[in-house]
């Protein structure tokens, strides 16, 4: 039905190197993006589409006495390169100088490579893709009579190939692959309809549990049936791994260097200080096998290595692009990236997580006696990013004596997520790989303020 | 971008071994972004993405590719790879006919001048006024982002059922975010505008004013204390936006999820699900507004839905599919970020219509609770109707005066619920921007209201 086979091999990225080049400017730097994408959504057990995806696109960085320019272009042809090259020059010639945007060298990191391809994925039958929906679907209904309804039960699989080079000589290039699958299902009872969604990925076709999100889904909608939205009152909170890893994913901002040059992070001027609990050991880990976002190079091909960022409770330092590194004399952590072809390297983290203490998901809630366990929160896109103040939805159920007992929803939990370093009392061994970068474990905090009726 | 003899041979290619129908969209997009930051302009980018998506359509099952390779020899083995992927693809290759009829279509939102022929300075020009009323505002504005963005978007699509339809849209932005630093204390405030408008946009939207309204927002921020954790009456005014009636209803009423019976207001045509007070519609057609268009990314032309009426359920958001499955007719509705992405039933600018109360008088009859006087993003659960949204500026209310201002609210409530508990509605309107995300897949859109009291909702604060 649709194959990979036959993608003809070219030159763009030897050609947009010579365009730059031949730009007049001192510098120039070129990143090519080619992927494919495959996906199927089943419902009923009915095929409802059918997506294949073929994009290639290049993104160019002209750099000359400090100033930069970037452009992107989806049209490879040379006169579309050539196009392009004139943009960046003009973008450049209106930047303002600073002497640390600079092109990083060729560089090597310790930590060996993680898997990032899977080279079979090429060569599965489409109607296995098809079949990985299906059990999908399958394994959420077999799960529980009550999930009576399902809006869409997706297989989606993206591959391709990265390349970065420089006029440094630079010159990076890797493949990568991930499957994914989820679902979103409802469940029903006596006419109240509660929702349950799950997303899972591998980098090799063969990794991937279809069944177990099918069921994951289930279990999460059928557990909020029956939900009441208690008391306002002060409590214990544990967090499932999907929520600690969304809370964790927004303090990120914080330790971006760019936002430490800018005066836009609380963590300004505090490393070597106490942010934390001592319980509260932060990482990222560009090499972590497993990590969504895990790759051996970043976007500006600086290899990808693990980050120590706060170290039983005190800041040791921050996420880096070339730029931020070289402003700062700081050592290169590799965080540069791009959402795609058509953006500029911006900082992110790879895998940020916080490192186990030892807990188990039982102890914590033990811990938390009478509180709550949180299993869905919304709004995290509403999180300040600057000041880290947050104020979010939740669902999950009140313990009970430590143990999971009756669902309630519509609470709310606010704070800031800084603060909430300093309220971590605990994070379970059961760290969670998400969708879409970050990682997490079950993790307690003491004290939060939940609000209800 | 794709002449019509090209877009028929395409067309005809993807039905020749079966199916119902095909469409394709092409798209060719050109932005520029600018990032003013801490008064340095740390990023230029510009560029051009183009692409083609083509859909073919069998029973209740679509297949669609997409790529970015538009010369006549990728185009048509892509239409001849999506026709053997059919469930069960003919042997022997049909010729379809393909006519198409062009309909002329409504000039929403006229570009008196394009992005394109302005230079980058005055581009720049307007962050650096933006940032210098931010910085002037007050002395504790100590850092100030301006963002600014231009995206022109020329769209075709072509249809097996004969439609023809090609736009031009423009989207003007500015995004301006101040931080505001006192002691230990760092707060932000934000201000974004955003139309389907040429640079003249910035004759309407002052960018002073932008970056003024941004430093406001930072400096109220440093006195605000923290919102109450509870349950309280709300006055949202009519200057908060349209987040609310977007999240309360209008991910609600988009067909694909009536279709499946996964809304809270599926099933519910005819019938009550607001207070009478309460008329909401969603209405592509406003000149300039960020969700117009005169057409949507299916071809259908856009409308003024009408959503419900004195609370009474009157209709849905369609998409083309959702149209011919529930046997409705097509509201322009139908939506993509790019030709990346399958169309889907996504809002445009969704309204509260106004009532007849004076605001005052609603603010008056309030002994406690909560003003909100803007909002910022949210987010709903469709099968619930649970929703929140943020409040990027919020007050007390006291025996019926705007008391004292509070932070890092979020607002917790049942759409169904908070629709048919409205007890007062406002003779005001007021308009809102932003970008709806839905299965990954931004959209802009706008939304307004007037000045609505809602009985009980609950504050996701911290203060207990």
């Amino acid at each position: 039905m649709i194959g990979r086979e036959g993608r003809e091999k070219d030159d763009v990225l030897e050609r947009a190197l010579a365009a730059t080049q031949g730009a007049g400017v001192a510098g120039g730097e070129v990143f090519v993006e080619d992927h494919a994408v495959f996906s199927v959504a089943v419902a009923d057990g009915r095929i409802e589409s059918l997506e294949t995806q073929d994009v290639r696109g290049a993104g160019l960085r002209l750099f000359d006495r400090g100033r930069v320019g970037f452009t992107y272009t989806s049209d490879l042809s040379p006169a579309g390169l050539a196009e392009a090259v004139e943009l960046a020059k003009g973008l450049l010639a209106r930047s303002d100088p600073d002497d640390a945007n600079r092109m990083p060298e060729t560089d090597i990191s310790e930590t060996p490579e993680p898997e990032n391809f899977d080279p079979t994925l090429a060569r599965v039958d489409p109607q296995e893709k098809i079949r990985a929906a299906r059990r999908v679907e399958e394994a959420a209904r077999a799960t529980d009579p009550r999930v009576t309804r399902v809006r869409q039960s997706k297989y989606t699989d993206v591959s391709g190939r990265v390349e970065v080079a420089n006029t440094t000589g630079l010159h990076r290039a890797f493949a990568f692959s991930r499957v994914y699958a989820s679902i979103e299902v409802n469940a029903e009872e006596r006419g109240e309809l509660q929702s349950g969604w799950y997303s899972d990925f591998a980098v090799r076709f063969s990794a991937l549990d279809a069944a177990h999100v099918g069921r994951e889904a289930a279990r999460r909608a059928v557990l909020k049936l029956g939900a009441s939205t208690p008391a306002t009152r002060r409590a214990h909170v544990v967090l499932d791994p999907i929520v600690a890893a969304s809370l964790v994913e927004s303090i990120s901002p914080a330790l971006h260097a760019d936002n430490v040059l800018k005066g836009k992070s609380v963590f300004a001027g505090r490393v070597n200080h106490q942010v934390g609990g001592p319980k509260v050991t932060l990482l990222d880990d560009g090499r972590l096998p497993g990590g969504d976002h895990s790759a051996p190079y970043d976007a500006e091909g600086v290899a990808t290595r693990c980050t120590l960022l706060i170290e039983g409770g005190v800041l040791k330092g921050f996420l880096h692009s070339t730029y931020t590194s070289l402003r700062m004399g700081a050592a290169p952590t590799g965080n540069a990236f791009r959402q795609s072809f058509k953006s500029p390297p911006r900082i992110a983290p790879s895998t940020l997580y916080l490192q186990p203490t030892g807990a188990t998901r039982e102890s914590l809630m033990a811990e938390a006696s009478d509180g709550y366990y949180i299993t869905e929160v919304m709004g995290l896109h509403t999180i300040d990013p600057i000041s880290g103040d947050f104020s979010l939805g939740a669902a999950g159920q009140a313990l009970k004596g430590g143990r999971p007992d009756a669902p309630v929803d519509r609470i709310g939990i606010a704070g800031n997520v800084v603060d909430l370093l300093r309220s971590i009392a605990g994070v379970a061994t059961d760290l969670r790989f998400l969708p879409g970068g970050g990682a997490g474990s079950t993790t307690l905090l003491m004290d939060i303020a939940v609000s209800g009726t | 971008m794709i002449d019509r003899e090209t877009a028929r041979e395409v067309l005809q290619t993807a039905l020749a071994r079966g199916g119902d129908s095909a469409q394709l969209y092409a798209e060719r997009t050109a932005s520029t972004t600018l990032r003013l930051d801490a008064g340095r302009l740390d990023e230029a980018a510009a560029g051009v993405d183009q692409g083609v998506g083509l859909s073919l359509q069998e029973g209740g099952r679509v297949a669609y590719a997409n790529g970015n390779k538009l010369d006549r020899e990728s185009l048509s083995r892509m239409a001849e790879r999506l026709s053997r992927s059919l469930s069960s693809p003919a042997e022997t290759p049909r010729s379809i006919p393909v006519v198409f009829k062009e309909r002329p279509l409504a000039l929403i939102s006229p570009i008196l001048v394009p992005a394109a022929t302005v230079p980058i300075e005055r581009k720049v020009e307007v962050l650096r006024r933006a940032d210098a009323a931010a910085r002037a505002h007050d002395a504790r504005v100590s850092q100030v982002t301006a963002f600014y963005r231009d995206t022109t978007q020329d769209v075709l699509v072509a249809g097996s059922d004969g439609t023809w339809g090609s736009e031009t849209r423009q989207y003007t932005t500015i995004f301006v975010t101040a931080v505001a630093r006192q002691g230990d204390e760092i707060r932000t405030g934000s201000e974004s505008r955003s139309e389907t408008r040429g640079f003249e946009f910035f004759d309407v939207h002052l960018p002073e004013d932008v970056g003024r309204e941004a430093a406001r927002l930072a400096i109220l921020q440093l006195s605000a204390r923290p919102a109450p954790a509870g349950t309280f009456t709300v006055v949202l005014s009519s200057k908060a936006g349209g987040t609310m009636v977007h999240e309360a209803c209008g991910h609600g009423l988009e067909a694909d999820f009536i279709e499946k019976s996964l809304s809270a207001y599926a099933g519910k045509l005819g019938q009550q699900v607001a207070s009478p007070l309460v008329t909401v519609v969603d209405d592509g057609t406003l000149p300039h507004l960020r969700g117009s268009s005169a057409m949507d990314d299916e071809g259908a032309p856009t409308t003024r839905a009408v959503l419900i009426e004195k609370g009474i359920l009157k209709g849905f958001l369609h998409s083309r599919k959702t149209a011919r499955a529930m046997d409705a007719q097509p509201t322009g509705h139908g939506r993509r970020e790019s030709y990346g992405h399958l169309p889907l039933p996504r809002m445009r600018n969704t309204i509260i219509l106004p009532g007849e109360t004076p605001p005052q008088e609603i603010l008056a009859g309030v002994k406690e609770g909560i003003f909100v006087c803007r909002m910022g993003g949210g987010e709903v659960d469709v099968a619930t109707g649970n929703f929140v949204f943020n409040c990027s500026e919020a007050y007390m209310i006291r025996d019926g005066k705007v008391a004292e201002p509070i932070r890092d609210a979020t607002l917790i409530g049942n759409g169904p619920e908070v629709l048919s508990s409205i007890d007062q509605v406002g003779s005001d309107l007021g308009y809102g921007v932003g970008t709806c995300g839905k299965e990954g897949q931004g959209v802009p859109v706008a939304d307004a209201q007037p000045t609505l009291r809602i009985p009980r909702l609950t504050v996701g604060g911290v203060a207990t």
